[in-house]
């Protein structure tokens, strides 16, 4: 049993959870596959006095818009790994492959979810910025997009207002061809360093991002024609980025790896 | 607040908290105990059951989140007592000691065989990647769901 005392709301809406967040008042904690959410609160490190849980909020589902991947805020990693792809999902599903916990988490975890979390030593986060996705956010009666490359902020930290939440993932139509590598230290670890590529048809780098490494996920600079690992292993090691440290690894240690990763996250996706 | 599944084919109402998780209600509030509680954090795997067709880790769900779910748990396993080929299969091969976590992994292996005839070693291993056993070392767990995969030719 939680203990302390919440207020549970279950909207059925996107514009009535829209409506309901900017309206509370007290720290709120969304549910989308509560993962970590009921969790914390079962540990007491949580303390919400108001619960929203989006389940019944319409924000499930993957679906195809204009030929993009629309992942709804609710949908799990199960879905993403249910859903028809293109190229460019590839990386994506691999990700989805690769997260722990079992079927049980790919059937409960969120990609949404993840993302608002912020972890940075998780998938999710450098995941999108690799495939460039959008954020759709909702607050009250308006509606944004933003990059994801500027969603994340400091570690556990989004750029999400209060009131405001996230209300799907696009990931935009694409026929170049992705990769992820993930660099994790067992089985049940969490990603100490992680690398999302796209490619196009000549093998050339047109986005390369790093998870783990960083407090947010780090978009890495490669040349343009940059079409062979080494010009990917010299990409990393010329970014400079603030290191992150958790109680998996030292910053060090990932900085170390990263071009190594994202050496393996280049070949993935240009095999 | 009033919570109405349908547990092993049997509609059910309880009134539940809404702080208490799923698998807290599972055993509390409709006197099923045979999912055991083991982390809360969803590492381990032995609170694992099946809601609407897919397993969970019942840990991390508030009960009331599951409204008017369809839910199985390792009670709505075998029929009238009988048990499956994989739980016989657990038996024959040993593949469990202590028994704790042995209803999540028999939900991870029942997922497992369903979606995939012939698993192998590595599939095998993959699928319980959720569910932790500190009594065999999993060997034994791996031969027993390899014996039931192989004694059961309609999945064949």
């Amino acid at each position: 049993m939680i203990k302390g005392s919440f207020e549970y709301h279950a909207p059925v809406s996107l514009d009535e959870t829209a409506e309901l967040i900017s309206s509370l008042e007290g720290e709120t904690s969304m549910i989308s596959g509560g993962t970590w959410v009921v969790p914390e609160m079962t540990h007491g490190v949580r303390r919400p006095k108001h619960v929203v849980d989006l389940r019944r909020a319409g924000l499930g589902g993957v679906t195809r818009a204009n030929g993009s991947l629309v992942i709804g805020t609710t949908a799990t990693y199960a879905d993403v790994l249910d859903a028809d792809g293109d190229a460019q999902v590839e990386a994506l599903k691999a990700m989805a492959v690769g997260v722990t916990g079992g079927a049980q988490i790919h059937n409960q975890g969120t990609l949404g979810g993840s993302a608002c979390y912020a972890n940075p030593g998780s998938d999710v986060p450098g995941a999108l910025v690799g495939l460039d996705a959008t954020m759709r956010l909702a607050r009250g009666e308006a509606r944004r997009d933003l990059p994801a490359a500027d969603f994340f902020g400091e570690a556990f930290r989004t750029v999400l207002e209060p009131g405001e939440l996230l209300t799907a993932i696009v990931v935009p139509a694409s026929s170049a061809r992705s990769g992820y590598y993930k660099f994790k230290l067992s089985e049940s670890s969490w990603p100490i360093a992680t690398a999302c590529c796209v490619v196009d048809g000549d093998r050339s780098v047109m986005r390369l991002a790093l998870g783990g490494v960083s407090p947010r996920p780090v978009l890495v600079e490669v040349a343009v024609g940059a079409a062979d690992p080494d010009a990917v292993s010299e990409a990393v090691r010329s970014t400079e980025f603030e290191q992150w440290t958790d109680a998996l690894a030292a910053g060090s240690y990932r900085k170390k790896i990263a071009h190594v990763v994202a050496r393996r996250a280049y070949l993935a996706a240009a095999r | 607040m009033e919570l109405r599944l349908t547990v092993n084919g049997e509609e059910r109402t309880a009134e539940v908290d809404p702080r208490a998780l799923l698998i807290e209600a599972v055993r509390d509030d409709f006197g099923l105990t045979g999912s055991h509680i083991g982390c809360l954090t969803g590492d381990c795997g032995a609170c694992t059951m099946e809601v609407n067709g897919r397993i969970v880790k019942s840990c991390l769900e508030l009960a009331v989140s599951a409204q008017g779910a369809d839910i199985v748990t390792i009670e709505g396993i075998a029929d009238n007592g009988q048990l499956t080929p994989l739980q016989e299969a657990f038996w024959s091969e040993y593949g469990f000691q202590c028994g704790y976590c042995l209803p999540g992994m028999l939900f991870a292996a029942r997922d497992l065989l369903a979606h995939n005839a012939a698993p192998t070693e590595h599939d095998i291993r993959y699928a319980i990647n959720g569910n932790l056993c500190r009594c065999t070392g999993y060997h034994r767990i791996v031969q027993a769901i390899a014996a039931a995969a192989e004694a059961t030719p309609e999945h064949a």
